[in-house]
């Protein structure tokens, strides 16, 4: 309540931003899967690529924080909200993250399934702390594995996966990765 | 000497404590006692001006929001509290009186029964911030009971709080994208929030989507026209998902 706080909250950067909307309505006629956002080679590709796999994104972003860079943002067809959204550092030009927004409706809302699709990730479990701000944070569970450069946002109330992050992983490309057959 | 304490016991104690619990049974199934108190002055969220005054011990007839917020008050810490510095204190008669008839202006939709327990502190760390929150558990300061300071308002804010910290993943799309609040993630898989560029009803709602959202519940009850003004798409937003029972009830 005290106007004068300065919520921050850990490892969330808050960003000013100026956002263009770019793609056209046929463009979202073509929903996009986890699969394709996966296949994307973080650390690597760039704005071009991107475009070529993807096609334009709905909306871009500028990032003026901690983390400089542009914020390419892909709706949902029957939605219109946030799919997926990429991160492109500004020095390099390169994508640096996928954030893929998980669903209701996808198996991986539950964390079980979540973690069934990444048979070999090595999770690091990591609780959300309240370190500043009047109001602390919904409580969430990072799944994360470094080597991997996966990281399942998880929230136990209510209970879902909110969302999968895909950074450059230690080990190579992030497409490295390994999905079990049983999930699609 | 004996004689004298067989007799209070005997007597005078058990007489003594039986006339305390005569005097709250005597209120009627739909009233609970109330002690008697001083109390200051406030200001009611309609705006009228109470007097301070001593208010004589009487059988106070069960407000609506009796049920709810009546076993809600705790004299002690909330769990996994972070802020070590900060007191607890007691809740006083007057104050319970004055939460309840806050709790009773606020539109059911807020009553949440996630909302385990309402403590009272002292003073908050960041002074003179009059209320903090998190799951289930809200605090207030005793700025928030202030005399100048409407107490409906401070308690629909951290209500918001917790709406939000309980939106399922949808719900939290939805909110976020009628507030143009967008989520990435940086090289290292930490989160990066974007705001939109500006219409917001309080500057510290550009801090968090999540104090956006309370600024905006607030604002939506208790100054609409300016939340109206200042961003249009949540006004509406947050009309239809709360719907028309959404209002103050003075």
């Amino acid at each position: 309540m005290n106007k004068k706080i300065i919520t921050i909250i850990s490892f969330i950067f808050l960003a000013s931003c100026s956002t263009t909307s770019t793609r056209s309505s046929q463009d979202l006629a073509l929903d996009l899967s986890l699969n394709q956002v996966e296949k994307l080679n973080i650390g690597n590709v760039d704005a071009n690529d991107v475009k070529k796999a993807l096609g334009d994104p709905d909306q871009v972003m500028q990032v003026r924080s901690q983390s400089q860079g542009n914020v390419w943002i892909y709706l949902d067809k029957a939605s219109k909200s946030p799919r997926v959204s990429l991160f492109f550092d500004d020095e390099t030009r390169k994508l640096m993250s996928a954030t893929w927004f998980v669903r209701e409706q996808d198996p991986e809302v539950q964390l079980s399934s979540a973690k069934r699709r990444y048979p070999h990730a090595k999770f690091e479990i990591i609780k959300s702390k309240w370190e500043t701000g009047h109001s602390a944070p919904a409580d969430e569970v990072y799944y994360f594995d470094k080597n991997l450069g996966l990281k399942l946002i998880y929230s136990p109330v209510p209970n879902q996966v909110r969302s999968i992050v895909r950074i450059a992983s230690k080990q190579g490309q992030v497409s490295d990765r390994t999905v079990s057959s049983s999930v699609k | 000497m004996r004689n004298v304490v067989l007799f209070l016991i005997s007597f005078v104690i058990p007489t003594l404590g039986m006339a305390a619990i005569q005097e709250t049974k005597k209120c009627p199934s739909d009233a609970h006692w109330v002690r008697a108190y001083f109390r200051n002055a406030y200001i009611r969220v309609d705006g009228t001006k109470v007097s301070a005054s001593n208010v004589a011990a009487h059988c106070a007839k069960n407000r609506k929001s009796h049920d709810f917020g009546f076993p809600l008050f705790k004299n002690t810490l909330p769990t996994r509290w972070p802020w070590v510095g900060e007191k607890i204190k007691s809740w006083t008669v007057e104050e319970i009186e004055r939460v309840l008839e806050a709790l009773d202006s606020l539109p059911k939709a807020l009553r949440l029964k996630s909302i385990k327990g309402i403590y009272r502190f002292g003073r908050s760390k960041d002074y003179p911030n009059p209320a903090t929150s998190r799951a289930g558990e809200i605090v207030l300061y005793d700025t928030a009971l202030d005399e100048s300071r409407n107490l409906a308002r401070i308690l629909s804010h951290e209500f918001a709080h917790e709406i939000y910290r309980n939106f399922s993943t949808k719900e939290k799309y939805d909110s976020d994208l009628a507030a143009n609040w967008f989520e990435s993630s940086d090289d290292k898989g930490r989160t990066i929030r974007v705001a939109r560029g500006d219409g917001f009803v309080e500057l510290d709602g550009r801090q968090s989507s999540d104090e956006d959202f309370s600024n905006n519940v607030e604002y939506f009850l208790f100054e609409p026209e300016k939340l109206k003004t200042a961003t249009p798409n949540v006004y509406t937003w947050i009309g239809k998902y709360f719907g028309d029972t959404f209002v103050i009830s003075p």
